[in-house]
This record gives structure tokens, sequence and C-alpha cells, in this order.
């Protein structure tokens, strides 16, 4: 199995810390943290992590992110939680390449 | 071990339950004995497991925790609950504390701070947030400056009235300002002196000074 790098953005200690517990696997790497989500843009375009964990807040989705999941250089994969519902948010880049104009089609049936 | 504390942990919230068990087990003093999705499981996992704690969450589905508290209560006193919530609003807090809650801890803690509280309150003492606590001591201090702390209680308009008198409104000022009739200053302000046990209107404003409602000359 493949080993994915994941960098983890949080706001609560709870949920820095409950996620550092369940993420305990052979196949995940923790490529680093922050609290600060202002601070940590440079940080992850040189880690290129292969998955974002943030806490989603009231504040919404941090538009950072979004600079990030916009960039060329890398597939990442964004997953969202809270600590006030059980909702996942997944945000996912994924570079493809057309050989036929039908690989559209496959791409959109997935 | 003699001193291990039996937690029950009840929230809706599938990453905050496990995240908590696997904190919580990660004590040597502390067993997590079972989670319960919303209030009703928490009631019927109470009955079965006898926690000394029960770590709960207020907004749930169906049973919130504030029912869930009130009957935990009511049937097994001995257990203690220890609120842990996203909820920083006064109405909350309250609430909790009058079904029985022995502690109030946010969600935002840092988890030193949350481990801290289940120890406090297995022990049978009370934790509360320092935010928490300070909106405690300010409610106490405000209903002691409002002479609630006798028994006496003021309506709104009561204390409307008596903070315009300290500062030197006329009846005809009063009237205007609230808009009513000063027919009406004269019946709450005749009010005001039969709770408070005053007689006139110099004792009200001397009331009103000693209880820091208007400062001091």
């Amino acid at each position: 199995m493949t080993v994915r790098r994941v960098f983890v953005i949080w706001k609560n200690p709870l949920f820095y810390e409950s996620a550092r517990l369940l993420l305990k696997h052979p196949d995940v790497v923790w490529v680093g943290a922050a609290q600060d989500m202002s601070a940590v843009h440079e940080e992850i375009l040189k880690l290129q992590p292969d998955t974002i964990l943030f806490e989603r807040t009231a504040a919404g989705f941090p538009a950072d992110l979004m600079d990030i999941l916009q960039a060329e250089t890398w597939d990442v994969r964004l997953i969202g939680l809270s600590l006030e519902d059980n909702k996942i948010n997944l945000f996912q880049r994924e570079h493809q390449t057309v050989v036929e104009a039908g690989d559209l089609l496959q791409f959109v049936l997935g | 071990m003699n001193n291990l504390i039996r937690v029950l942990i009840a929230d809706d919230h599938t990453i905050v339950r496990t995240g908590l068990r696997l904190l919580l087990k990660a004590e040597a003093d502390i067993d997590v004995v079972g989670e319960a999705l919303d209030g009703s499981e928490a009631l019927k996992l109470a009955e079965t497991y006898h926690p000394d704690v029960v770590l709960m969450d207020i907004a749930m589905p169906g049973m919130d925790g504030l029912e869930a508290t009130r009957q935990i209560k009511a049937r097994w006193p001995e257990i203690k609950v220890l609120v842990l919530t996203m909820h920083r609003s006064d109405e909350y807090f309250f609430e909790m504390l009058k079904a029985g809650a022995s502690g109030y801890i946010l969600k935002g803690a840092e988890t030193s701070d949350l481990i801290h509280a289940v120890r406090v309150v297995g022990r049978g003492e009370v934790f509360l947030y320092p935010t928490m606590a300070q909106m405690l001591v300010k409610d106490y201090l405000n209903s002691i400056q409002w002479g609630e702390g006798s028994g006496t209680s003021l309506s709104p308009r009561e204390k409307e009235i008596l903070r315009l008198i300290s500062e030197g409104s006329s009846t005809k000022e009063i009237a205007e300002k609230l808009v009513i009739s000063p027919s009406t200053v004269h019946t709450h302000r005749s009010n005001l002196m039969t709770k408070l046990g005053l007689n006139n209107r110099r004792e009200l404003i001397q009331y009103a000074r000693q209880r820091g409602l208007i400062p001091d000359k």
C-alpha cells in the first residue's frame, strides 16, 4: 500500500490529538502540522503532502487551501473535518493525461 | 487500580468520541467503559456500567445532554457529569449546572486540561473551565449587586428604574425615557421600595450606591 504523507491544520487541541491518535498507521506519515493557517502555505508547498487534513470551522473553507488545490505542481487531497458535526469534506486535485477524446467521458464516469 | 476513574463518553460526533476514548485510555488511572451517541443511550449505558463520570456533550440528536444530565442525576446522584461542549453561551452553562453537572469544559481546551477535568470531577470536586468560572463569578456578583442573594428579585424594568432614579432622573424624565406614564413609574418605585424594604427616594439612591450601581460622589 502506498504511504500517504499527511499534513494537519487544526484549531482545537482535541482535533489535533484525535487526528494524531486516529491516524496512527504504518502507511500514514505525519509530515507536519500547524495551528495557524496563515503561516502554513509555504511549508505545504515545500513538503508537498499527499493529504492535507484540516479542521473545518465557522470561517468556512480556507482561501489558502484553495490556492494550494489549484496549484499545478502535485496531486493533493484535502480532507475537512469538524468537531461540530460528522460531515467529512473531500477535495481532490488529480492530474490525468488525455490520449483520446473518449478519455473525457471515462474521467467523468470515473 | 483502586482509584480508577470509569468514564462514559456521550457525544454524537464519531471523531470526537473515538479521539476522546483513545486519549483517555492512554491514562493509567482512567478507563472508558462505554460510548453513547445520544442522551437516551447515555442513560442506558449509565444504568449498565454505572460510571464515575459521564463526559457529556450538550447538542445531540434525540435526547440532548441537558435532559440526559437531569435524568442521570435524578436516578443516580453519585454519577458525576462533566460537560464537554463547543458552547460558550451562558444559557447552556447555567442550565447544565442547574441540571446537576459537576464540571464544564470546552472542546477548544487543551487536552491536558480535559484529562485534568476528568480527574477533578472523578474525585467528586467541581471543575469549571476558566472562562466559564468567570461567567459564574460575574453572575454571582451581579446577583449580590441587585440584592438577589437575599431572596429579593427585581424585574429588568425595576432595575432600570432604580438605575435612573439613582442617576437623579425625575419621575417625569423616567417616564419619558421609558415611554411609560408617570403613574407607572410611581408604581414601579413603590414596588421597589416594598421589595427592598426601603422608605423613600434617598434610601433607594443609597441602596444603589452601596451596591455600586452608581459611583460614589
